[in-house]
């Protein structure tokens, strides 16, 4: 393999994987942005949705298509009544309490699945594709897939938080949650929409590592490691922050993993964590 | 039956031993200084294979233990500096990230770990005395805990101990009144750490064999749900926390006969546990606000 095949082919990679782990950092870091707490339970929404597209898909044997549109919106609802019942009466606690019922709800939905489905691993019925070859660097349709869809919901949620009046409203929940229901805001809808559409994100995120690779009931909790690391890096509660980090940590997963070993993928993740911990504690667009 | 059931009761009394002493280290972090531990389990699984490594080079059980007991300290002394430099809760992210990377070492450094394949470790000497059966491993587990224990209670209890609650409650306010409480926070990790190592050595002195199969992010919640049960900055509570957290499982045994599920339904319950414990609890927060006074209170009169 030449050298800029191989460049191209780890550019691939990065952006793969830096992909899915921005969907679902963003949806993370909306809920941390608005409601300041840790939530454990967002990478295992993204598990749910996975193994419900799967049951719909496979076991059902109606389809990935109508899998997604019965998986997405069901674990939407679910995440806002998970908000109802666990966070909300929680709202004016020490934010180590709600850290504490999103561990509980994320152990709860992991034993769940693994209940269900069983530990093994999964996968989607697709069928067979060709790869594509790009100046030599291999890409599979699904990955192709994979990289629009996640750069356009990405856009999508850009705009969104931007421009449209829940966005505006969200925005205006972080800054100061008692002056934006001063001006009016009804911060619990607001709050319950976030809900569901971080929720239907990690959703669509499950569905998607899906596709590209496997299910298992265990992906939750190394994709959530990676996560907490991409938002830790780019700043709290910072959605782009988040993004950028996410592919940094992409970035050197992928190099690590081709360079020394990828027994190792996790742990790039926290020593970059830790590196930048040392040098910068509040991330790289944190406030100092 | 008659020498079985005995035994079966003394093998359940003692993982309530080692188990309170990695909840009271728990408590110690989480409950009286407000740092939320992650990374229990790591230290709990460096001393366990210090102690495995220890043996299989021919050393004595009590280097095992010293060698168990420092080396977790003295990583515990090294990831203070990052994890005390994030705010507030993402403390637990860094700690959960350092407990991931010594999974990973001891899952993949076969040369020196042997990954899934394990460690076997024999029965401790202690002087002369062999520890060789139920009844000799509970008296050293009692010894162990009961040092934990004494330690623990000791500390919190001692001006030392107010420090830091009134650093949990609130730091600026410590800080203003002339403690350096980022020291007293690292060195709360140092004695966490020390203590779950010598729980390790325990453990992998009592299962003999370790491998990475246990040190996983539900170990650590198995503890801090017992913590929690029990209530937070209680080390009474911890201890029947800990009680009703490990029989729980074993009750579960007889209703259900696939013993395979056995230990999801048990997480499952951990994880409702943990919802419920936190939504009854944030009725008594009033009451924490004004223990926060009194926490002040005392140390400024100290």
């Amino acid at each position: 393999m030449e050298i800029s095949q191989l460049i191209l082919q780890l550019c691939f990679n990065m952006i793969i994987a830096g992909g899915i782990y921005a969907l679902t950092a963003t949806g993370y870091s909306v809920i941390q942005a608005t409601l300041k707490f840790i939530n454990f339970q967002h990478a295992q929404m993204c598990v749910l949705g996975a193994y419900v597209a799967y049951f719909v898909s496979e076991q059902l044997g109606l389809g990935l298509l109508l899998g997604c549109a019965v998986a997405i919106p069901s674990v939407a609802f679910l995440g806002v009544i998970i908000e109802k019942v666990g966070y909300k009466p929680l709202r004016n606690a020490p934010s180590m309490s709600p850290m504490i019922t999103s561990l509980g709800f994320s152990i709860v939905i992991l034993n769940s699945v693994t209940l269900i489905w069983g530990p093994w691993v999964k996968a989607y019925s697709l069928p067979s594709m060709h790869n594509i070859s790009v100046f030599g660097a291999i890409i599979t349709i699904p990955q192709l897939a994979t990289i629009i869809l996640a750069i356009g919901a990405l856009f999508i949620l850009h705009f969104f938080i931007k421009d449209t009046k829940l966005g505006k409203a969200m925005r205006a929940v972080a800054d100061n949650r008692d002056y934006a229901a001063l001006m009016g805001i009804d911060v619990d809808r607001v709050v319950s929409s976030l809900f569901a559409l971080s929720s239907g994100l990690a959703a669509m995120t499950g569905i998607l590592i899906g596709i590209e690779g496997i299910l298992t009931p265990v992906m939750g909790t190394a994709l959530l490691v990676r996560v907490f690391a991409a938002s830790i890096i780019g700043g709290l509660g910072n959605i782009s922050g988040a993004i950028i980090g996410s592919f940094v940590i992409a970035g050197v997963e992928v190099l690590g993993t081709w360079f020394y070993s990828p027994a190792y993928a996790t742990a790039y993740a926290f020593i970059i964590l830790i590196a930048v911990m040392l040098l910068r504690p509040g991330g790289f667009f944190g406030e100092k | 039956m008659m020498i079985v059931i005995p035994s079966y009761l003394l093998h359940i009394l003692i993982v309530i031993c080692f188990y309170f002493i990695l909840a009271v280290s728990f408590n110690l972090c989480m409950g009286y200084t407000g740092l939320p531990l992650f990374s229990q389990v790591a230290f709990f699984a460096l001393g366990a294979y210090s102690a495995a490594i220890a043996y299989e080079n021919g050393y004595p059980f009590l280097v095992g233990l010293l060698l168990g007991a420092l080396f977790p300290a003295f990583c515990g002394f090294l990831i203070a500096y990052p994890a005390l430099r994030v705010r507030g809760d993402y403390f637990a992210i860094v700690t959960m990230g350092f407990a991931e990377i010594i999974y990973d070492v001891i899952h993949n450094e076969v040369w020196l770990t042997r990954g899934p394949y394990g460690i076997s470790v024999g029965q401790p000497v202690i002087f002369g005395f062999k520890v060789d059966s139920y009844p000799t491993y509970l008296l050293l587990a009692i010894i162990l805990t009961a040092i934990t224990f004494v330690t623990i209670q000791r500390l919190v209890g001692s001006p030392y101990g107010r420090v830091l609650k009134a650093t949990r409650d609130d730091e600026l306010a410590a800080s203003v009144i002339g403690k350096n409480t980022w020291k007293y926070k690292q060195q709360v990790i140092i004695i966490a750490a020390l203590f779950s190592g010598i729980a390790g050595v325990y453990f992998a002195h009592y299962t003999r064999f370790v491998n990475d199969s246990p040190f996983t992010l539900a170990f650590t919640t198995t503890v801090m749900a017992s913590v929690i049960l029990g209530g937070l900055a209680n080390n009474y509570g911890t201890f029947i926390g800990v009680a009703l957290m490990l029989s729980f499982p074993e009750v579960l045994r007889v209703f259900i006969v696939t013993s395979e599920n056995v230990g999801y339904i048990q997480q499952i319950v951990i994880g409702a546990m943990l919802i419920s414990v936190m939504l009854i609890r944030t009725k008594r927060i009033t009451v924490r606000k004004h223990a926060e006074r009194r926490s002040m209170k005392d140390v400024i009169e100290n």
